[in-house]
């Protein structure tokens, strides 16, 4: 379990405060939207950088006080990730394996095959598209095989397949490992995720399992066909989407307390649903 | 015969009562499910407190970091270019140099042209091989078990070994020319010495201020140093110095150089976090604090 307790970091304007939050074994997703202090969260977590006040402790390790241990079992995917871009594949990858500790070879030959890089080995990186420069940042990260693994952004510029590479080699990784991942898409995430975090302005809003999240909102979804004139006085901030059909009806996914209109059906709400119901409450509720 | 079937149906009635109920029940609804969840939360959590604290224990043997280790890593991964920069910049000072004519080409001492461009091309090289425009790469490279501005000053340390072994070779050159144009007998001891110096006294107050202020605060200090031998440089040339004078202050600029070299190395072991480029840390990291 990681804990962490009290944290502050201020980047000029911005502070990130926690007062209390637990990391379990799994996969937890944090959602939010741009400058809500992810990446802040995570450097932290990473320790690749030290929060100006507060505690994180790994397994009742404090960083602070068994860093060399703590980052021997760390792994970090940064979102500004730029490779050396005139090593190949395979030299970059031993070298960072080198720079963890790791003096063989089985850990990077291992990886690239899960990660389906064999063709780009003997590649320059720097003649790699940026969706498998991607992989092989999140390769890095898992070389030394750390058991607390945290990624920032890890799905950016890979494409459908890549995607769903990453996130079935994730998931099954997160079985017995702490991972965390910074996303803006959940709904990708939907099977994978075991709990969820939700940041907003440097706070967090929402703290508990994937379940939880979808099933525990203030608002229901709806779907179903509506007339355009039904839907002109209908607020925007409550609509997920609209598609124009003929006759000028309208077919869409609205969120309400109770039904909206006469013919539409209660649905299950998706992760991307439940952010944004709680996004919108919370707007509501602030005022 | 009525009796019968009314009987019979009854029993039937009472037989399906209970699957039927079960059949026509409503599935649970959202709340109901949020509910179960959250009473249901507490359990999961103890399972995976649990879980954790199995799964997750702590190998206690990290390997502990080497200084060959990590120049050797380093070496490996800036070879190409600077060997290939740097040779052909010494390749260039060597057909600057005119063996015929080695004094009045180059100054005071014959390779004058040395200190000039060495120092310059470590400050470069530092800047180039410090990449500071990939913060990511230099959090993955300081997220080690080895202390992180260690392996910075690894790289540095290639970078300086590689620029004054390509000026040592160019030296050696140089004098083995001008020795056989017969002209000039070049003094290797001085002339080592005054490019020497000057380069590790600038690289040692570039690494000094690297590990207490950031990199940009370094370059200054380095480009200051440089400036400051340079304004000494063209003042002592007004008037004639003992050769033994300037091999003396030469010789302490090495020294100097040599001993920010040392304390550079001892401060980047005890350091803990990264050292950002714009760090503005007072310089008290080693009495436990560490440089954002």
């Amino acid at each position: 379990m990681i804990s962490i307790d009290h944290i502050e970091q201020s980047l000029g304007a911005f502070k990130l405060s926690i007062d209390q939050l637990r990391l379990y074994p799994g996969l937890t997703l944090l959602a939010g939207p741009n400058g809500a202090g992810k990446s802040t969260l995570l450097k932290l977590l990473a320790t690749a950088d030290k929060p100006r006040k507060g505690r994180i402790a790994y397994q009742n390790r404090e960083a602070a006080d068994h860093l060399p241990l703590v980052r021997s079992q760390i792994g970090y995917v940064p979102s500004d990730l730029e490779l050396y871009e005139e090593m190949t594949t395979q030299k970059l990858l031993v070298y960072l394996a080198e720079l963890k500790g790791v003096f063989h070879t089985e850990a990077v030959d291992r990886l690239i095959r899960d990660f389906r890089l064999e063709s780009y080995r003997n590649t320059r990186v720097k003649r790699l598209s940026i969706g498998v420069q991607r992989r092989i940042g999140i390769v890095q990260a898992l070389l030394a095989q750390p058991k607390f693994l945290f990624l920032d952004e890890p799905l950016n510029a890979l494409d459908s397949g890549e995607r769903k590479l990453a996130i079935t080699y994730l998931t099954r990784y997160a079985l017995g490992r702490i991972v965390v991942a910074a996303v803006h898409e959940l709904n990708e995430w939907e099977a994978a995720a075991n709990r969820i975090v939700w940041l907003e302005n440097g706070r967090i809003r929402f703290e508990g399992g994937a379940a939880e999240w979808k099933w525990d909102l203030p608002s229901k979804v709806w779907e179903g066909t509506v007339t355009s004139r039904q839907m002109r006085h209908f607020p925007e901030q409550r609509i997920i989407f609209m598609r124009e059909l003929e006759n000028e009806s309208l077919f869409v996914r609205l969120v309400a307390e109770n039904i909206p209109f006469p013919g539409l059906e209660e649905v299950l709400p998706s992760m991307e649903d439940a952010y944004f119901i709680r996004k919108f409450s919370a707007a509501s509720r602030d005022g | 015969m009525n009796h019968f079937i009314d009987k019979e149906l009854e029993l039937l009635e009472q037989q399906l009562q209970d699957p039927l109920r079960r059949a026509v029940a409503p599935p649970p609804s959202p709340s109901e499910t949020a509910e179960l969840i959250r009473r249901l939360q507490p359990e999961f959590d103890a399972l995976k407190a649990e879980y954790a604290s199995e799964s997750l224990q702590f190998n206690e043997q990290v390997e502990a970091p080497t200084l060959r280790k990590l120049l050797r890593s380093q070496f490996r991964l800036n070879r190409k270019s600077l060997i290939l920069s740097s040779s052909a910049v010494f390749l260039m000072l060597i057909l600057l140099v005119d063996p015929y004519r080695p004094v009045l080409s180059l100054g005071i001492l014959p390779g004058s042209l040395f200190p000039v461009i060495t120092p310059l091309m470590l400050i470069a090289s530092m800047l180039f091989s410090y990449r500071t425009w990939d913060p990511g790469m230099r959090s993955i490279e300081s997220i080690t078990p080895y202390p992180p501005a260690l392996v910075m000053y690894s790289r540095m340390l290639i970078v300086i070994a590689l620029i004054v072994g390509w000026a040592f070779v160019s030296s050696i050159i140089v004098s083995i020319r001008i020795f056989q144009a017969g002209e000039f007998v070049l003094p290797l001891g001085p002339f080592l010495l005054q490019w020497l110096g000057i380069t590790l006294l600038t690289s040692g107050a570039a690494m000094y201020v690297l590990f207490r202020k950031g990199i940009y605060y370094a370059l200054a200090s380095a480009l200051t140093v440089y400036a400051l031998w340079f304004i000494y440089i063209d003042n002592s040339s007004s008037y004639v110095l003992r050769v033994e004078y300037r091999v003396l202050i030469d010789g302490l600029l090495l020294v100097a150089g040599v001993l920010l070299l040392l304390r550079s190395y001892y401060r980047s072991r005890k350091m803990k976090f990264e050292i950002s480029s714009s760090a503005s840390a007072s310089a008290d990291a080693g009495a436990g604090h560490d440089i954002h």
